[in-house]
């Protein structure tokens, strides 16, 4: 309901666009209003995942043609995207990589360079929460790896390529975790890199760990690219970002896996993630026409394109369990379309229990 | 577009950016006086001053692969020929009249209009293109190009006819060179196979067709996918195109929305 809608002039010559098309303003609403649901009825959050595409990956590499790279192809790389983020809400889900599911949130988002990301927010059953320092560090590292085999020596390559905060090495203060700080006296960058060095895994009193960083004595040099050209840096334990072992060994590409002390990581998945498609401009107009508020200024890169050409999944979440207990408890109609069929599920399942 | 993208390095993914609709430009066949031809106009020229006047409309380009380009295009474009046919008919038709447009159809015919009274008469092309639309989507006028001999004096602030994006010429007239034997991309009239004799709808949707194109095949060349950013703008079009559907049909389907 917005002030235009109360304006006698335009009663009836409202154009709606509805929540079934991707991107649209009531779309956005919906799943705002779904997300809330969730984490309304499951409570705490377990673990905030966020899965970056990898131009480099075998699969792409293999398929270009050749001199090409990952950016001439990008029907290839979000074919390859979609595929592995399938696999990793199916490690997650059915597999139960960290434990028993309960439900998720996620999202995929599109940054201006045209790579992927995932975001998903995952909800344990309570028991397999991460409350002890012993249970985070039974999944989560952020620590190089030691070179005692060879699984070991495989991941220590991926952590050292993908997990590593680099932005604000030798950088003139460009970089976005450097936004507002001085690039030679600076010491901690808005992201918290370097952080100090940690001898154990520790809870904080607003339920986010720091993780367990420990000295060992020396830096490894590691490559990063600045205007161009490549330049070795030394790194050591301060810099790298929390990751799973597993994960990252199966999926080989930057992934993220940070638990969650408290519910506000879901403020973050609404702030930048359903925050609507990309605009450019911002056109006001007393529009009373949804489809025209939406046509002007769309803005979008090519793998996304690829995505919705495709029909992937943007957004995924587990609405059903919450719906099936609400409509449980309260015999509640819905009014939404999808919500109809839904509910109408339900409803003929409750009929076929009370028989 | 194309130019902004040439100045920017290739290394990334570019960003497009859209207001309202989407469509192709399309100049009159004859450039107006004192002007160097351009656009379309070029291919009615023959292939060494067509490369001439390409190298000094873009002259950062190499002028031998630009002139082997035009020949290519000369030898094996049929809507080239179809634009050569509609210029050689301009000339005698106007001879006799003043009042009328020249118009390509969707199964690529051309058609003459004269004045108000919309009366039409299909003119021989080339017989190499052949397209079957059923008649129900041709006489749908707003998908026809209409092509324009000249700059008239009331034409000169817009001198440009639009193409509507769902012409089957459409993809092969605003990407000539990943399409360079003018093949129809998607229109109304394209079905399914239907040998089981299973499918409810045969009909093939926008969607679906710019999917299927999207996947390279063994047995056909890979030119698109060759393309580097000029096939990034053609995803990003093909699903612009795609989307400006979608969003029409919401338009005119509120009554069943709301």
């Amino acid at each position: 309901m917005e002030a235009r809608d109360v304006d006698p002039a335009c009663t009836g010559k409202r154009v709606v666009l509805p929540s079934s098309y991707i991107g649209g303003d009531r779309f956005m609403q919906q799943l705002y209003q779904d997300s809330i649901t969730i984490v309304r009825h499951f409570g705490k959050l377990s673990l905030f995942i966020t899965f970056t595409a990898n131009p480099k990956w075998a699969e792409i590499a293999h398929e270009l043609l050749p001199d090409q790279t990952a950016a001439d192809s990008p029907d290839l790389v979000a074919r390859v995207f979609n595929l592995k983020v399938c696999d990793l809400l199916d490690q997650i889900r059915h597999k139960e990589a960290f434990g028993p599911w309960l439900g998720w949130v996620w999202t995929i988002a599109y940054q201006q360079c045209g790579l992927l990301h995932l975001y998903l927010l995952v909800f344990l059953r309570t028991d397999h929460q991460f409350l002890t320092p012993y249970n985070i560090d039974g999944f989560i590292s952020a620590e190089i790896p030691p070179t005692d085999n060879p699984i070991n020596e495989e991941l220590r390559g991926i952590i050292e390529t993908t997990m590593v905060h680099t932005h604000c090495i030798a950088n003139n203060g460009s970089a976005q975790c450097l936004q507002g700080l001085d690039p030679f006296s600076v010491q901690t960058c808005q992201k918290g890199y370097m952080r100090s060095f940690q001898d154990e895994t520790m809870i904080n009193q607003d339920g986010y760990p720091t993780y367990r960083g420990r000295d060992p004595g020396q830096s490894y040099a590691i490559s990063v690219r600045r205007g161009g050209a490549d330049v070795t840096a030394l790194v050591d334990n301060r810099r790298f970002v929390p990751y799973s072992t597993s994960l990252s060994l199966r999926y080989k590409a930057h992934i993220n896996v940070e638990v969650c002390g408290s519910v506000k990581a879901v403020k973050y998945i609404h702030k930048y993630i359903y925050k609507g498609g990309d605009r450019a401009t911002v056109v006001l107009e007393s529009e009373h026409d949804e489809i025209k508020r939406y046509l002007n200024g769309r803005y979008i890169g090519p793998t996304e394109a690829v995505c919705r050409l495709f029909e992937y999944s943007t957004h995924g979440r587990n609405l059903q369990s919450c719906i099936s207990h609400y409509t449980f408890l309260t015999n509640r109609q819905f009014t939404s379309q999808k919500m109809r069929i839904q509910s109408s599920y339900v409803n003929e399942w409750i009929a076929h229990l009370r028989h | 577009m194309d130019r902004r993208m040439m100045d920017i390095g290739s290394t990334t993914f570019q960003m497009f950016q859209i207001h309202g609709a989407f469509y192709h430009r399309q100049g009159p066949l004859v450039p107006g006086d004192r002007k160097d031809a351009l656009y379309s106009q070029i291919y009615l020229y023959d292939p060494t001053y067509a490369a001439e006047t390409r190298s000094r409309n873009a002259q950062e380009h190499d002028a031998d692969i630009v002139a082997s380009l035009t020949l290519m295009l000369q030898e094996s474009n049929p809507l080239i020929r179809i634009y050569l046919t509609a210029r050689e008919r301009f000339v005698e038709i106007s001879a006799a009249e003043s009042n009328f447009h020249l118009i390509l159809n969707p199964q690529l015919g051309l058609v003459v209009e004269r004045g108000a009274d919309l009366r039409r008469e299909n003119l021989p092309t080339a017989d190499e293109v052949s397209m079957t639309l059923p008649e129900e989507y041709s006489s749908a006028g707003f998908r026809d190009i209409v092509l324009a001999c000249r700059m008239n004096g009331d034409d000169r602030d817009n001198p440009f006819t639009l193409i509507n994006p769902n012409h089957a010429s459409y993809p092969s007239l605003h990407y000539v060179l990943l399409f360079p034997y003018g093949e129809p991309g998607w229109h109304w009239g394209r079905t399914l196979h239907n040998r089981e004799g299973d499918r409810q709808n045969q009909n093939l949707s926008q969607r679906t067709f710019y999917r299927f194109r999207l996947h390279p095949r063994v047995d056909e060349p890979s030119t698109i996918f060759r393309a580097e950013r000029l096939f990034q703008q053609f995803l990003f079009d093909a699903w612009a195109v795609c989307d400006q559907n979608k969003l029409a049909w919401i338009r005119s389907h509120q009554a069943n929305i709301r």
